[in-house]
């Protein structure tokens, strides 16, 4: 199902990209929000620790905003993101190989470590969601939405088609594509609103 | 199949829904307050991206993108950023140290020192059992007769002064083709025929004879 293509990334992020090169903060936090669950997953196939793989992940993002300047498209957004990622995670193995034993494991940041694999947050531990029980409503979600708008987030999400391919695909025009987007995301959200809100 | 109709359209949302997945950006940055709005929403549509993906998120802490966010916000835009160091380095270049293994180390230490050990043991052996058989040898090819067996106590004679013609007789004794190699001195087959053994005891043999008679006449002669 995981289908998208480097190119097909690289054109909804160029757009962003230049946006942040230009100036734009803002537009790197969305390129953060896109990215933030790639990029923790690769982090922890390195360091097998959710905690540690969201250092990990944090400091790529830094590396990378910092680094933003000097990107020049070469290679994908997401490519090059990688790239950071996996050199963080490497001097993160690396360093806490040499200091492995100078961890204080009394500090107050261990206290948030869980043993059962689920990252918990200090600051807002009500915002802490369980994962697999999230990912069956969204499923069941977009199982249920209609055809048109199930087919647009795919090609969307999943394919990684910009809007103007998917209206090419689904032959209807670029807003409407737009529309049956937002409208797929809205009814997902809501279903997934039920499961805070039970909580 | 749910009815979807309910769903308010909100055009900002719509906007911001669009502008999460690179398409219609403003030409001016993008409005705070706007994104503020939206930043809850595309924390979800961020999960619902993941989960149709099928990436794998064990976990969800919402306040990560925060973190980030409040990272740069201090930061500011790149322009007043201070370059970094280059972050991208070719991978081959970032290849992991290998880890020194102290036990496999050691393991071959110890192999090498067994090695040299067991080499030595040989070698000490070989050197004994060599020296101790040519001393065997060395007896059998002694002299009947040498100055501590002479006939006044050990006295060694003016007579009877070894002029090493034993030693010549039993260097004569080899084939010159079989003392071509000294290591092959030792060996069984290399050893002195018999014979000129027996011819070599006879020889002084007759020596002490001649030895005796003389002292014997020259002692009668004085007396």
């Amino acid at each position: 199902m995981n289908t998208r293509t480097d190119q097909d990334t690289a054109s909804s992020d160029a757009a962003l990209v230049k946006r942040v090169q230009e100036g734009d903060t803002q537009a790197y936090n969305v390129l953060v929000l896109r990215y933030q669950h790639r990029v923790c997953d690769i982090a922890k196939r390195f360091v097998n620790n959710s905690s540690d793989a969201a250092d990990v992940a944090q400091e790529a993002f830094i590396k990378a905003y910092r680094a933003l300047g000097s990107f020049r498209g070469d290679s994908s957004f997401y490519t090059w993101l990688y790239r950071i990622v996996v050199n963080c995670a490497k001097s993160f193995l690396e360093s806490n190989s040499k200091h492995r034993y100078n961890i204080d494991v009394d500090a107050p940041e261990f206290e948030a470590l869980d043993t059962e694999g689920v990252l918990t947050s200090q600051d807002s531990p009500d915002r802490i969601l369980e994962s697999d029980e999230l990912r069956e409503i969204i499923l069941k979600a977009f199982a249920a939405l209609p055809d048109e708008l199930r087919q647009a987030i795919t090609l969307r999400e999943v394919e990684g088609m910009s809007y103007e391919d998917i209206a090419l695909a689904m032959k209807t025009p670029i807003g409407t594509v737009r529309s049956r987007i937002f409208r797929a995301r809205q009814f997902i959200e809501e279903q997934m609103a039920g499961l805070t809100q039970g909580k | 199949m749910r009815n979807i109709d309910h769903i308010d359209n909100d055009p900002i949302l719509e906007r911001m829904s669009a502008i999460y997945d690179g398409e219609n950006l403003p030409q001016d940055k993008l409005q705070s307050d706007e994104f503020a709005k939206a930043r809850e929403h595309m924390q979800n549509w961020s999960l619902i991206g993941a989960t149709l993906r099928k990436e794998n998120f064990a976990s969800i802490d919402t306040s990560f993108a925060d973190k980030i966010s409040a990272q740069i916000s201090a930061m500011g835009p790149i322009a007043n950023t201070p370059i970094a160091e280059e972050p991208i380095v070719d991978q081959a270049q970032v290849e992991q140290k290998p880890k020194v293994n102290y036990v496999v180390k050691v393991r071959k230490a110890f192999f090498v020192l067994a090695q040299v050990a067991a080499a030595a043991a040989i070698a000490a052996v070989t050197v004994v059992g060599y020296q101790t058989y040519n001393a065997g040898s060395i007896t059998d090819f002694e002299p009947a007769v040498n100055a501590n067996f002479g006939p006044v106590g050990g006295v060694n004679l003016a007579s009877y002064q070894n002029d090493n013609q034993d030693m010549v007789i039993r260097m004569n004794q080899f084939d010159s083709a079989q003392n071509a190699n000294v290591s092959q001195v030792a060996t069984p087959q290399n050893q002195a025929d018999p014979q000129a053994i027996r011819d070599m005891r006879e020889k002084e043999l007759e020596k002490i004879n001649i030895y005796l008679r003389g002292y014997v006449l020259d002692t009668a002669t004085n007396r």
